[in-house]
């Protein structure tokens, strides 16, 4: 070893440029986590009370129509005790105003993105672009990834709700920045009732509860901290329920519905009740089940829905049940992810009419009513990273951008019944699968028949690691759908593409034909 | 007298020193050995060109392990082990800048394709602890490794090292790695 001071100089040279750039990513990367809040800041759990999302009013009604304007703004809210942090909010508030929906009354939303030309901290233009989930809208209102509405734009979205009662949501999907803007707050519920649902009696009101789930992390200001862990996903030390933080909810003693969302950006929830009480899932993303299934837990992805009735009749005044949480594997769990909410079983007197839960809810479900022998055609999808994108059949949204728009993964033709099978080659994360415009039955999981929690009309499905799920499904409509992993992270990261519904006599719908405007070229929201 | 046991003793410090210099040089390649084969599965599921490269690493650094333990490793030797690990590292400084070149993903990275909407607009290509320990370990073997060079040699490969340096330097000042 005989290096003089000049050598080592030289090679000073090239060890400061080797390192130095890795160096100050790697910094960059620990200084995020660096500034998140300490768990010692945070809320204890179950000490925040329970909130509902609100309505939305219409701002005006038609003999067929309902119009609603909602817009997106940067709007300061407090999410956790003393603290403002600084959300992106539909009118104001984070879940969004629930929107409620009846079969065959149609809803125009003008949606006004008033949000800043630069998202302040991460840099980027917060374009978006509405995807209403769970309905069967034209391809041009579909929220389709590219079909971007820029700050300072608006669009008319037409949602015609022909469908059977169901939950849906709608949410920001603006291509490659649908997990920041999500994350921020653009999500908020819709439901659709239908007459079968109403005649029901299920319980109603107070008693028909939106859970959106989440999880966020905070930087030590109160601001929401976004973090991509290696494209992996964004997960979250603080899990939120309707915006709250591991909240608490006085339930009186009787039947709730639970219409639960799974709205974060990348987390997997698996429930079960404290005391490990079962309880019933009566509705699936795409309506009711042919019957309440009783389970015990429920394994939720990303942007599904399960509606569920929790009977609280048995339990003495006082008693606190909570919601917990059974990670799945591929989450990054921190202290109190393992519990989401608290049930605490109060006294006060309630009705009786809707304290209801039928044995039946609908056996006809033309979804649920498909064989597998119908099927024309088998398609395969595999989802799995591969050359540094997350792909679908080694396509990216790419590909699709780069053809123009035309490239598509299937051409089903329009009323067609086909099985695709979603396969997930990876023991190292896992994909919640949503298709656009269909409702779909799952066939089976691995061979195996479905969980019980998901036998109903399904549009996502969790395609667990090393799973391949089959899925039957008729395509009504026509044009240019999309279909996509939503985790978020994925899905920004190019995990999207798209199927065309052929129909021989028309041709579809334009997905880009009615592109948002300039708030000032936006004519009158009712003709 | 004297200076017969002066430079005896001298050669036997230069001895311990090299033979110290290369212990450390054998540690130190057999980490990054050891990373690179912790680190392939990983990369293969991400990449299965990126899980090969890193195999292919792997065992090259840990052959040139087993070659330092030779007594006397040859001039040649040594070059190619300095050579290859700064190809390693330079390699290992473009994936977390500007993206391998030959990557399937990497061209539209960042291209715009329609107006003002990125395909991709982000490459936030993170680096962890342990692409930091290996990375300082190359960093280390090849300064290790540059004083086992005969004179002129040294000289040579200093003098590149340097030039190297710059040049990365220089395309980090112009806003070209980034």
């Amino acid at each position: 070893m005989k290096l003089s001071r000049r050598d080592l100089l030289k090679a000073g040279v090239f060890a400061g440029a080797a390192t130095a750039l890795p160096l100050q990513r790697m910094v960059s990367g620990i200084d995020g986590f660096s500034r998140r809040m300490p768990a010692s800041k945070l809320p204890a759990p179950f000490t925040v009370p329970f909130a509902r999302p609100k309505p939305a009013t219409p701002v005006a009604t038609t003999a067929t129509t309902d119009y609603y304007r909602i817009d997106m703004r940067p709007t300061q809210l407090e999410i956790l005790p003393g603290f403002k942090t600084v959300t992106y909010a539909y009118n104001g508030q984070v879940p969004g105003p629930t929107i409620r929906a009846t079969q065959g009354r149609e809803v125009v939303v003008r949606h006004t993105n008033m949000l800043p030309k630069v998202h302040d901290r991460l840099g980027y233009e917060p374009w978006t672009s509405v995807h209403l989930h769970g309905s069967a809208s034209l391809p041009q209102y579909d929220g389709y990834a590219s079909d971007i509405t820029r700050p300072g734009e608006s669009k008319d979205y037409n949602y015609p709700d022909f469908q059977a009662a169901r939950t849906l949501w709608y949410h920001d999907h603006g291509v490659h920045h649908t997990a920041q803007n999500a994350y921020q707050g653009l999500v908020a519920m819709y439901t659709l009732s239908d007459p079968l649902e109403q005649s029901l009696n299920l319980p109603t009101g107070e008693f028909d509860v939106p859970l959106m789930i989440s999880d966020a992390m905070f930087e030590r200001d109160g601001q929401l901290l976004f973090t991509l862990d290696d494209q992996s996903g964004m997960w979250g030390d603080v899990a939120l329920v309707n915006g709250r933080p591991w909240p608490n909810m006085q339930v009186k003693r009787r039947k709730y519905r639970f219409r639960v969302l799974n709205s974060c950006i990348s987390r997997s929830f698996n429930y079960r009740l404290s005391n490990n009480a079962p309880f019933h899932v009566i509705a699936t993303d795409g309506g009711l089940t042919a019957q309440p299934w009783q389970v015990t837990n429920i394994r939720h992805g990303s942007a599904e829905r399960y509606e569920v009735i929790i009977d609280f009749s048995s339990y003495s005044v006082g008693t606190k049940i909570q919601l917990m949480n059974g990670s799945p594997p591929n989450n990054r769990d921190y202290p109190n992810m393992d519990r989401l909410m608290q049930f605490e079983v109060i006294g006060d007197s309630f009705p009786t009419a809707d304290n209801n839960m039928p044995a039946v809810l609908n056996p006809t479900n033309p979804v649920m009513a498909l064989q597998e022998s119908q099927a024309v055609a088998t398609r395969n999808f595999r989802f799995r990273r591969q050359a540094a994108q997350w792909t679908i059949n080694g396509t990216t949204w790419a590909d699709v951008v780069s053809s123009n728009y035309q490239f598509t993964l299937a051409d089903p033709v329009k009323d067609s019944v086909e099985i695709w099978v979603i396969e997930n080659p990876s023991g190292g994360w896992f994909h919640p699968v949503h298709i656009h415009l269909v409702d779909f039955k799952i066939l089976d999981r691995n061979g195996q028949p479905p969980h019980p929690w998901e036998r109903g009309p399904k549009d996502v499905v969790y395609t667990g690691e090393a799973e391949t799920v089959r899925l039957l499904m008729r395509f009504e409509g026509r044009g240019r759908y999309m279909m996509h992993c939503h985790n978020l992270v994925h899905e920004d990261h190019d995990m999207m593409g798209q199927f065309n519904v052929i129909d021989p006599a028309q041709a579809g719908d334009d997905p880009l034909g009615t592109p948002a405007r300039s708030i000032a070229q936006m004519g009158p929201l009712v003709p | 007298m004297t200076a017969v046991v002066e430079r005896t003793h001298e050669q036997h410090t230069t001895r311990a020193v090299r033979s110290t210099s290369i212990d450390v040089a054998i540690g130190l390649a057999a980490l990054a050995c050891i990373a690179h084969f912790v680190e392939a599965p990983r990369h293969f599921e991400w990449w299965p060109a990126s899980g090969v490269a890193f195999v292919v690493f792997g065992v090259l650094q840990g052959a040139l392990a087993l070659a330092l333990l030779r007594p006397s490793p040859s001039p040649r030797l040594v070059k190619v082990g300095l050579w290859g690990t700064v190809a390693v590292v330079v390699l290992y400084l473009t994936s977390r800048t500007v993206g391998l070149p030959f990557s399937p993903g990497v061209p539209v990275h960042g291209a715009k394709l329609l107006p003002g909407m990125p395909i991709m607009p982000d490459g936030d290509k993170l680096v962890g602890p342990v692409d930091m320990l290996t990375l300082v370990a190359e960093v280390a073997l090849i300064v290790v490794l540059l004083g086992f060079l005969p004179r002129r040699a040294r000289r040579r490969a200093s003098n590149g090292l340097m030039w190297c340096g710059l040049s990365i330097w220089a395309l980090a000042i112009l806003g070209a790695l980034t």
